[in-house]
């Protein structure tokens, strides 16, 4: 049984090295380099926009940029600003304000011929200032003597807190895919953990623009956009490629052979 | 590839994570009622229960009667403040009998009226409130109250008395 499934994924291995294989020497049979446009890439956020149709307590946007680095990386970053309503069973606050994030991505995708698309790991360091605005409250109470049907409602206005600020890094993960000639559609999921964060104040403080929903005892969060991108082409480069590992067991392969005539179809190299 | 799934997983475990969040419960406190101690007025050191008491809010229906656990072994009961007022007044009544849903006894009136701060807690609680500056007065005739104390005048946690009542 083991050596049944060792032999299959050496048959697995090995055909990934064909591929790899393929693919080298479709490279070198080019004897011109491919060239690739270098440029800044404006990305547009969508899905604030339709977070907005969609909300009526909300209201964002968020413009970014990147600018490729070499075949891999890229310098990337995003200014927005987010206004939102966070209602809570007791009480309903207004959190108000504008973001930077800046960073850098990583293209893990090794493109075919002419694609350009991109599986981004990214980091950002960002940072936001903000407001906020208590609407209405009622007090908390578990006892209902002199208000039975709801909590207290109270009487007393606080003033909103202005000048609040968080920083944080965030882990990014993206993807890029080119629709027409330097028009990509992208999207990314990010998670964020809080370096700095104002919250000593009297204030309801669970939702910072750029970063999302803020968890009580936890540094992290997490937030998702959808993008839609320009790229303004600036240059062009030769294409880089990475340098292929060799990596083909033969001496296991041909032990297993030896010992069971049975495996001996699978194996696709001899 | 098995980088990209490794980190994928990576990813969608911290972000399941981040889903469980116990914010969702108040566990952090509740707005604190005022405790009430009676004592003597012969001998202001010593505890004395008032004789079938019972409290009823201003124009409530609903009495509160029942002692709490105190440290000292004392006479205290746990009175709530109104929040949504800036005063609450109760009638004190010693030697209460209820005939026919009709309350009697010897009756004093105290209006407690304060300050109110809104305190923030957590995001599941929100804001309690916190009484501070207490004031009582009492408005009817003086019957079986001899003197009012006011021990702690903000009322900002339930363990310690803020009033005593000497009789």
């Amino acid at each position: 049984m083991l050596r049944s499934i060792t032999s299959l994924l050496f048959l697995l291995a090995s055909t990934f090295v064909i591929a790899q294989e393929t693919t080298d020497n479709s490279a070198l049979k080019d004897s011109t380099a491919q060239m690739e446009s270098y440029g800044i890439k404006i990305n547009l956020d969508l899905s604030k926009k339709l977070l907005e149709l969609k909300n009526k307590d909300y209201s964002g946007s968020e413009l970014g940029a990147d600018f490729r680095l070499n075949q891999w990386w890229y310098l990337a970053a995003e200014l927005g600003k987010e206004t939102k309503t966070i209602v809570e069973d007791t009480y309903n606050y207004t959190s108000s304000g504008s973001y930077f994030k800046v960073g850098g991505d990583y293209n893990n995708y090794e493109n075919w011929y002419g694609m350009y698309s991109m599986i981004t790991f990214g980091m950002r360091f960002a940072h936001a200032s903000y407001a906020q605005t208590l609407n209405d409250f009622n007090f908390y109470n578990t006892d209902r003597y002199w208000n039975s049907e709801s909590f207290d409602p109270s009487r007393l206005n606080l003033n909103p807190i202005e000048g609040l600020s968080a920083s944080w890094l965030e882990l990014v993960l993206g993807i890029k895919t080119e629709l027409f000639a330097n028009i990509y559609l992208g999207g990314s999921v990010r998670i964020g953990m809080l370096l700095a964060h104002d919250n000593s104040l009297n204030y309801p403080n669970n939702w910072i623009p750029g970063f999302n929903n803020v968890t009580e005892d936890s540094k992290f969060g997490a937030s998702y956009n959808y993008t839609l991108s320009y790229l303004i082409p600036l240059f062009e480069k030769p294409r880089k490629y990475k340098k292929e590992k060799e990596f083909f067991p033969t001496d296991g392969v041909e032990e297993v052979d030896l010992n069971n005539n049975n495996n001996r179809g699978f194996n696709t190299r001899n | 590839m098995r980088k990209i799934a490794s980190l994928l997983i990576l990813f969608f475990g911290l972000l399941s994570m981040n889903s469980c969040e116990k914010d969702d419960i108040c566990i952090a406190g509740d707005t604190p009622k005022l405790r009430i101690g009676f004592y003597d007025s012969n001998d202001t050191a010593s505890a004395k229960e008032p004789t079938d008491l019972v409290i009823i809010g201003k124009d409530k229906t609903t009495t509160l009667s029942k002692m709490v656990p105190s440290d000292n072994s004392g006479y205290e009961l746990l009175i709530p403040l109104n929040p949504s007022e800036d005063s609450s007044s109760y009638y004190l009544f010693k030697n209460a009998s209820i005939v026919d849903g009709v309350l009697s006894g010897e009756v004093e009136l105290l209006t407690i009226s304060y300050d109110l701060k809104a305190v923030y807690l957590s995001k599941a609680c929100g804001y309690i409130a916190n009484f501070e500056q207490l004031q009582i007065d009492r408005e009817l005739d003086q019957n079986w109250i001899q003197n009012i104390r006011i021990e702690n005048s903000s009322v900002t946690n339930e363990n310690e008395v803020h009033v005593k009542i000497y009789h």
